[in-house]
């Protein structure tokens, strides 16, 4: 101690270090929401981020206008067609919805219903580190967003997890960071996994379906959504598809390549699921 | 002497506006720059360049506060960026105290030297050690990182030096 006196650096050096430290402490205590200085840091600069991000948005758009122009064309002829084979799958799955209606009303069940409450928040920032896929949206705990409620994109897609909420801001952990882990099935088969991130797969954009059998019935382009088990996630929401499929490292059991559904670079806004009620 | 008081007061009022601007530049701009799967990361930089203008202590402090300010607007956890950047302050202005002048190619080295270390112990703590990433991941980040950082690193000494040789130090009025 006196040596700490002595050298004032030293102690001064040393009482940063003890409050960063209780400052992480606390943070890890209040279970998600944000430290008091956090909260507060992340307020004041929050109206500043989303003033860049609304104009980095512009001057991607308009990039994306001037120099993407015949990729987007082809991609907009390329939904059309995929529109109207969905419209006509649609078409086909309305009949069978009628007749799961009608054998439910004969056997006595209850209508199957999910009910969500939704928020919709923009992304003010996003990956702004090299070692997380996060994004930061504009709302928090003051519009009812709290710490492990699920984000889906506007498509319904899954995007990731509230991880941190402050007042007017919240961060979300990505379905592609290693932190990410949610029960899923593939939609083909009814397939149970874990879909979960992988550093190497986050960089590529991907993350792994794992603890699947070696002779396991998935083929690519299966879609894989949230099986709902665990509570924090609700189930059938859509993850993405099979790409590939590896035997892992112990050779025991096989893995799945995902590509995610959403557009992580694309998206512009999101919905936080703030409570959601399933009846089956 | 009061107004060198008041002359500092200003000086680290304008490098706080200045670390504000690159933190927007980094978190609204650049992160969406993508060269090899990654991003520029100028804030060590920034650490790097005030501790070789101002000192170990002065660097300490700054890059404590700084640290605070990332570690609330960037995931995913507390307190990492204001022990690492204190640390970073501290070490840079020391060995630059002694041993180096106080030129460009002299920040520019330390601004590499800050964000490769900032990487290790970030990646090895928070990475390496839970089992999150193999450790040839770091390479495949950090290499990259370091030197697509390299090709900012000129403005934001510019910038920053400019300030210091502006204000000077205010314990003995003389200009760095």
């Amino acid at each position: 101690m006196r040596f700490l006196l002595k050298h004032k650096g030293l102690l001064a050096a040393a009482a940063a270090v003890l409050l960063a430290f209780v400052l992480a402490v606390v943070s890890s205590l209040t279970g998600g929401y944000a430290s008091p200085v956090s909260n507060l840091l992340g307020t004041v600069f929050q109206p500043l981020q989303s003033g860049i991000a609304g104009l980095s948005d512009s001057i991607a758009s308009l990039y994306g206008y001037m120099y993407e122009h015949d990729a987007l064309k082809e991609e907009n002829e390329r939904l059309k067609i995929q529109i109207a084979e969905m419209e006509a799958a649609a078409r086909l799955s309305e009949a069978s919805n009628d007749e799961n209606e009608r054998l439910r009303q004969l056997l006595g069940l209850s209508e199957r219903r999910r009910d969500f409450v939704f928020e919709s928040a923009t992304i003010t920032e996003r990956d702004a580190s090299n070692w997380a896929s996060t994004l930061t949206l504009s709302r928090g705990s003051a519009n009812g967003i709290a710490p492990g409620q699920c984000v889906i994109s506007e498509a319904g897609y899954l995007v990731g997890v509230i991880n941190e909420a402050g007042t007017t801001w919240s961060t979300v952990t990505t379905l592609i960071d290693t932190d990410m882990e949610a029960g899923a099935f593939v939609f083909r088969t009814g397939l149970s996994a874990v879909v979960e991130g992988n550093f190497d797969l986050m960089r590529q954009g991907f993350l792994r379906m794992s603890y699947l059998a070696k002779d396991v019935d998935v083929k690519n382009g299966d879609v894989v959504l949230t099986s709902g088990i665990g509570g924090k996630y609700p189930r059938d929401i859509v993850v993405g598809r099979v790409t590939n499929l590896y035997v892992d490292e112990t050779g025991i059991s096989a893995y799945a390549v995902i590509r995610p559904s959403v557009e992580l670079e694309e998206l512009k806004q999101v919905f936080v699921i703030k409570s959601f009620d399933i009846s089956e | 002497m009061a107004w060198l008081r008041y002359r500092g007061i200003v000086k680290w009022i304008v490098y706080s506006l200045v670390f504000l601007a690159f933190l927007l530049l980094q978190t609204g701009v650049l992160a969406r720059v993508r060269v090899w799967g990654v991003s520029p990361n100028i804030l060590p930089t920034v650490v790097a360049v005030v501790a070789m203008s101002e000192g170990r202590t002065a660097g300490a402090v700054y890059g404590f506060f700084i640290g605070l300010w990332c570690d609330a607007v960037i995931p995913p956890v507390p307190a990492v960026h204001a022990v690492l950047f204190l640390l970073l302050g501290a070490g840079i202005g020391h060995v630059t105290e002694k041993l180096f002048r106080k030129n460009f190619l002299t920040g520019f080295l330390c601004s590499l030297v800050a964000l490769a270390a900032f990487d290790v112990v970030f990646f090895v703590v928070l990475y390496l050690i839970p089992g999150r990433a193999a450790l040839h991941n770091l390479v495949l980040v950090a290499a990259p990182e370091i030197a697509l950082t390299a090709l900012c690193v000129p403005a934001v000494y510019v910038s920053l030096r400019a300030v210091a040789r502006r204000f000077g130090n205010e314990l003995t009025g003389e200009t760095s």
